[in-house]
């Protein structure tokens, strides 16, 4: 059993208050991953300036991947010596919008902070954990929507398969 | 009880009323069944408005529900479980579902936090490990907000549970 995390950066849609999928994993055969952490912030690092407005995220879960246009994102162990993950991901490649999944859509959190601060969810416990399905209708989304055109946010998610 | 973990979470228009609570999550428990609550989370806007004010929020325990009987602004809430392979939740859960005033009826038993937080703020009350913020059976698990800023402001409420 492995951990492991991904980040992102991309940028919201051109559109406002349209959700776009940053990050969607996906559970291997006979597999369930376990999301533990999540961080979600304004900018990349590049920006001059913060900002004031809120955003919204959303995590879910979804049986029927994405159907967008996405790259894969890349997976790196917590621990070197770590078997590879099995777990897939597909995350939004810069400003190309990406829809969300389909089938048995569940929407597990809903938050919308101001981009002045960071936003982290952490697990308390392993009760705490959102646990995927396992196989191909195990999938889970993090989506924002910024009433804000065209922002760039930055997304960090941890997992334990 | 192991892997009886649930969240459920709500994001509504407050009404436009100064001053006045709103039941954004009752969690009802029932006979025999114990829960432990996880994590209260809140902010002060759904995220596509700038939101605006003070949030006052409340964690309560009622003896008995604070809906007289379900109405437009007053009704059931979808309940995630952590794993989608876990038991079904023995509680129901309902909620503010409308712009419009929220029913805050039932009689109060304890008023366990109360605190004030801006809209650019997270808030987010959780458990320590081998404490616990435990409500009996047949109780009412209550969170509820004001809104102290005519014409109404987005609010969104989450909140986690353990059933033992």
């Amino acid at each position: 059993m492995g951990e492991y995390n991904l980040t992102v950066n991309a940028t919201s849609n051109t559109s406002t208050n349209t959700d776009d999928v940053f990050v969607e994993l996906g559970a291997a055969s006979g597999v369930q991953f376990k999301v533990k952490r999540i961080r979600i912030g304004y900018g990349d690092g590049t920006q001059t300036a913060g900002l004031d407005n809120h955003f919204r995220i959303k995590l879910y879960r979804w049986d029927t991947t994405t159907g967008g246009s996405s790259t894969g994102g890349t997976i790196v162990k917590k621990n070197p010596l770590s078997p590879a993950a099995v777990t897939t991901a597909k995350v939004k490649n810069g400003t190309t919008a990406l829809a969300l999944g389909t089938t048995n859509v569940e929407i597990l959190d809903n938050v919308g902070p101001n981009a002045r601060a960071l936003w982290e969810w952490i697990a308390r416990d392993e009760d705490d954990y959102w646990w995927s399905k396992s196989g191909t209708a195990g999938f889970f989304g993090i989506v924002i929507a910024s009433p804000v055109a065209s922002q760039k946010f930055q997304v960090t998610v941890e997992w334990v398969e | 009880m192991k892997g009886r973990v649930y969240s459920v979470v709500n994001a509504i228009w407050a009404e436009a009323v100064v001053n006045t609570e709103d039941v954004y999550v009752e969690i009802t428990v029932p006979a025999s069944v114990y829960i432990r609550i996880v994590r209260v989370a809140s902010n002060g806007s759904n995220g596509l408005n700038s939101g605006s004010r003070d949030v006052p929020i409340k964690l309560l325990m009622k003896s008995t529900t604070v809906a007289v009987t379900p109405s437009a602004t007053f009704g059931a809430l979808s309940i995630r479980k952590k794993n989608p392979y876990g038991p079904t939740s023995q509680c129901t859960v309902n909620g503010k579902i409308d712009i419009g005033a929220s029913a805050t009826a039932g009689t109060l038993d304890t008023l366990y936090d109360q605190v004030n937080y801006l809209p650019y703020m997270n808030f987010e009350w959780v458990d320590v490990r081998g404490g616990g913020l435990i409500i009996p059976p047949s109780k009412f698990f209550v969170v509820s907000l004001a809104e102290n800023s005519n014409g109404g402001n987005s609010r969104i409420v989450g909140v986690t549970w353990e059933e033992i």
